[in-house]
């Protein structure tokens, strides 16, 4: 057979088309020193099964924005797929991999790997430290009400200590003083509790039940305050959102607010210098907790904000992240004062959903 | 020979009306292939059709996305060997690529596209790829173009077996069956078989391995012609598909999910030929249902069903030796349920006409559709085909036609965003082609421009949930060629056949190139008979493709080679044994993000025919 004549064609033409290709690859290695003291941290939970996942950080010191730094950090290793949350504990800082079914614990001032968390995790979600330990809400199969849990972790050697059974679609977790919050937004379905974990003993304590879907709580001293977005719209029951206060004492319920319109669906409760701040589809709202009504106007809109993604407030400046309008682009992080005075923009990476201080 | 012998229904029928199959076409010894879908090829012969015949396909994987991989210009994008698998052309999407299986729309009513890795080829004998709009002919999908699945008949043959058998890398394993018995009236056909693999293949530069990449793959299909009498027959086909897949991890992810196809589809048809008329009625049953699980090991599962029930009826009339008139109906009724899009029917109905004129060096073909439904407003279409006989070697063809693609019932009614607003999307286009052929030599050259508008994209919505939405337009052009070329001295035959395409596809609203949309694809092979061996060689080169629309990210090209040899150890191949090479050169590649796909491997077969 002739074919050894025709081999040059093909690796020629391999060759001259391989070379064209543009090189997105993550994972550049980049200068030792870059630190990442003071800044805020962008968590880009990329596509569902992609691997894309990364993370940004905003350096305030020169107000550039650094990408990739976990790839760039640790010789292109992976971050893995679809950073959910990120939280930090002491040195650490820890990133919870929804669909990686993974923890990654960094060094949050080099952020260097130190460990991947695996064990006792099935559709990690969000995490939050009390007691010394990590404590970490899990859907379990998305399909399946019934296993869903909270896993517990020894935060300075990582081993898993217990998983705690809770209800389904637990969420955001916060901790208080004794007690730790998981708040229900029910996973693929709707729910309204709130469980509330001994961290000593790792055992759920009690369940509160809020409005549908309680999608961010915040602590404010002796209270809890719980944001509920709400029936959705899909269903046939659409609701309007509410907002709880829950004495941290007795656990009890001490003012609850209703949204006026079922159409209502309010998310990313901050709080800050005991005011509290929400938004409503791309508005921010602002309400003083000792009012019994909400306000009726916003403080303004966040008109550039194509997919409102992630919200905080830190250092009194709103960090609003952006989705592209397709979810495979880069997106945006847009920062206003609390005037809602635009003051900066930054390009960040694919469907950023969380921001984070350093501080 | 085989082409002597068989005596092909439809062959005669067609000759009696009109010298509707010459040969010609780039590839296509049409001789040898006669078409139960007779449109394939409209009357005028003026679209690109490439076939694929048995002597391709006895070589390559017995799944339809290997084949069409390594020898057409169509672009695919798999999540793994036997995972999900998207076909498209002239850089449309999966959806604008109709499927149609003895002359029926087959994409699913589901997600509006055919899982290409769910066709397994053993069930058909011929595979014709059809460059361009269709939609008259075909319906809703054939945008970018069409891939045609066709069971012929032969007559008077007696009893025929055909055993394959095939073992692989990664425990894979694949037997088919083929029996085949037919009389002077009556033709049977049943074919049955099962591939599977482990799929557990390793990630080059990696630790890693490909984990719950299994499949278990089983296909029947049984056909069956009577002749009534010599104005009427009747035929019927019949196709089962049960597929049963592991979906599999990546580089970052792990898995747990199971995912089970069952398809099944029934035509009877019926064709009269009545002094100048030809009649042809077909009824067909579609029925395909998914199950998705989470979690293999539970019981616990999501999924979809759709029921499809189709009349269509065509009448052709021989006006003159030169023109031909032809009225084509369509009545499809489609009822489905699921999980996610709860209850939802469907029912769309259309009226077409062709006019087709042949004249000394010209010909050309007008046809025009008008579909109706009662869930939105579908455009006119139309088609002109035209062909010039330039000289007895060298021919050009124009073709202008508007086409388009229908919302799926997960676009209009997926409970968390479906969009009963939806129009269908349309597009306009036009191609400019030329052919010549001399002697052992073919070469093609189609230029095409298609303008997409209304295109369905599902975006996140104001609420938070993603939602299907008529948006933008699209720009693609490009072009398409195909090389041919055969030599045969003494016992030697060796055969060159080559595509290559270009492609350009524009966002025009954001002035950027569309996802997964190679500006270059070549794909190349050769091979030599000689006495008792043939050995070939198989070239893909497939170039970057953005991941984002901002055209930040993309995943590399790569080049993939596979080596075969075969050996005939009785005569006229009736018990063949082969070996082939896949990824020659064990290059690491990705066809999606974070899916590696296989490095080397190996496959044996055998074919026994009695």
């Amino acid at each position: 057979m002739n074919l050894r004549n025709l081999f040059p064609l093909f690796v020629l033409g391999s060759l001259i088309f391989t070379s064209c290709s543009t090189d997105d690859e993550p994972g550049q290695p980049q200068s030792p020193e870059s630190n990442f003291d003071n800044g805020i941290f962008i968590l880009n939970e990329g596509n569902y099964g992609s691997g894309n996942s990364t993370v940004s950080f905003l350096d305030l010191d020169n107000s550039e924005v650094n990408h990739q730094i976990f790839s760039k950090e640790n010789e292109g290793e992976l971050l893995g797929d679809t950073g959910q949350n990120m939280a930090f504990y002491k040195d650490y800082a820890f990133i919870v991999m929804n669909v990686s079914n993974a923890i990654k614990v960094v060094d949050r001032g080099s952020f260097k790997h130190i460990i991947t968390i695996e064990e006792n995790l099935n559709n990690p979600r969000f995490i939050t430290f009390s007691e010394g330990k990590a404590f970490v809400t899990n859907w379990g199969d998305g399909m399946d009400p019934d296993d869903d849990f909270i896993s517990v972790f020894n935060a300075e050697t990582f081993t898993s200590l217990a998983t705690i059974s809770v209800s389904e679609g637990p969420e955001r977790i916060v901790a208080g003083p004794g007690k730790v919050f998981a708040a229900h937004t029910g996973g693929f379905n709707i729910n309204n509790r709130i469980s509330v974990i001994d961290p000593v003993k790792n055992e759920l304590n009690t369940i509160i039940t809020v409005g549908e879907q309680p999608n961010s709580l915040v602590l404010d001293g002796d209270n809890l305050w719980v944001l509920s977005g709400g029936n959705p719209s899909y269903l046939d029951n659409e609701s309007a959102g509410s907002l709880s206060q829950i004495d941290l004492g007795t656990l009890q319920i001490t003012k609850q607010i209703t949204f006026p319109n079922s159409t209502d669906h309010p998310s990313n409760l901050n709080l800050e210098n005991e005011m509290l701040y929400y938004t409503l589809g791309t508005e921010v709202y602002t309400f003083v907790s000792a009012e019994s009504s909400l306000p009726e106007s916003p403080v303004f809109k966040m008109d550039k904000v194509e997919v409102l993604y992630g919200f905080k407030v830190i250092d009194s400046k709103f960090y609003a992240a952006s989705a592209s309008f397709d979810f495979t682009s880069n997106g945006k992080l847009y920062v206003y004062d609390l005037s809602g005075n635009p003051l900066n923009t930054y390009g960040v990476g694919v469907n950023p959903n969380g921001v984070y201080s350093q501080e | 020979m085989m082409k002597q012998n068989t005596f092909y229904i439809l062959f005669l029928a067609v000759l009696q009306t009109v010298q509707m199959f010459a040969q010609e076409g780039p590839i296509n010894q049409l001789d040898e292939v006669v078409l139960s879908d007779v449109r394939l090829y409209s009357a005028v012969k003026a679209n690109t059709v490439q076939v694929l015949k048995d002597s391709v396909l006895e070589k390559n994987p017995p799944v339809l996305t290997s084949v069409l991989k390594f020898n057409s210009p169509i672009y695919f994008r798999e999540n793994g060997p036997g995972m999900v698998s998207s076909a498209s052309f002239r850089g449309t999407s999966a959806s604008q690529t109709a499927v149609i299986w003895n002359g029926i729309n087959i994409n699913s009513s589901l997600n509006g596209q055919t899982d290409f890795n769910t066709l397994l080829t053993s069930g058909y004998d011929h595979i014709g790829i059809r460059s361009g709009g269709g939609s008259v002919l075909y319906g809703s999908g054939a945008i970018g173009g069409s891939v045609h699945l066709n069971n012929k008949f032969r007559f008077d043959k007696g009893f025929k077996n055909e055993l394959r058998l095939q073992a692989g890398s990664f425990e894979t394993f694949y037997g088919s069956y083929l029996s085949e018995y037919s009389t002077e009236k009556t033709s049977f056909q049943f074919n049955v078989s099962h591939i599977s693999s482990e799929n557990d293949f390793e990630y080059l530069q990696t630790e890693k391995f490909n984990e719950n990449g299994d499949y278990s793959n089983t296909g029947f299909s049984l056909s069956l012609a009577q002749l009534l009498n010599k104005q009427n027959s009747l035929r019927f086909y019949s196709n089962f598909f049960n597929g049963l897949r592991g979906f599999s991890g990546t580089l970052t992810a792990p898995s747990k999910s199971k995912y089970e196809d069952v398809n099944s589809r029934n035509l009877l048809e019926w064709k009269g030929f009545f002094g100048r008329f030809t009649s042809n009625l077909k009824l067909a049953y579609l029925d395909e249902t998914y199950r998705y699980f989470e979690n293999r090991e539970e019981a616990v599962y999501t999924f979809g069903r759709a029921k499809t029930g189709i009349v269509k009826y065509d009448l052709d009339y021989q006006l003159t030796p030169e023109i031909k008139v032809s009225g084509i109906t369509d009545f499809r009724k489609t009822s489905a349920e699921g999980t996610e899009i709860g209850e939802a029917k469907r029912t769309t109905g259309s009226i077409g006409v062709l006019f087709a004129h042949e004249l000394d060096r010209f010909a050309y073909e007008l046809s025009g559709r008008k579909e109706f439904s009662d869930v939105y407003d579908s455009p006119v279409l139309f088609s002109l085909t035209s062909k010039y006989d330039l000289t007895e070697n060298y021919i050009l063809n124009f073709n202008f036609s508007r086409n388009y693609r229908v919302p799926s019932f997960n676009d209009l009614f997926w409970t968390t965003g479906g969009n009963e607003d939806l129009i269908p999307e349309e597009s306009l286009q036009a191609e400019f082609g030329q052919k010549v052929a001399i002697e052992n030599f073919e070469i093609g050259l189609t230029a095409f421009i298609i303008e997409i508008d209304h295109l369905l994209r599902w975006v996140p919505g104001e609420n938070g949930f993603w939602q299907p939405e008529n948006t933008e337009s699209v720009r693609n052009y490009g072009l398409e060629s195909i090389v041919n070329w055969s030599r045969k001295w003494g016992e030697h035959q060796m055969n060159f056949f080559g595509t290559y395409a270009f492609t350009k596809s524009k966002d025009l609203k954001l002035d950027k190139d569309l996802i997964y949309v190679p500006e270059h694809k070549i794909t190349a092979s050769l091979s030599h008979n000689f006495k008792r061996f043939s050995g070939y060689y198989q070239f893909l080169y497939t170039g970057p493709v953005y991941t984002s629309t901002d055209n930040n990210y993309s995943i590399d090209g790569y080049s993939l080679s596979n080596f075969g040899m075969e050996y005939s150890l009785l005569k006229n191949k009736k018990l063949v044994i082969g070996l082939e090479l896949r990824n020659l050169w064990n290059t690491s590649y990705q066809s999606m993000p974070s899916r590696p796909m296989p490095g080397r491997s190996f496959n044996t077969k055998l074919n026994f025919k009695f």
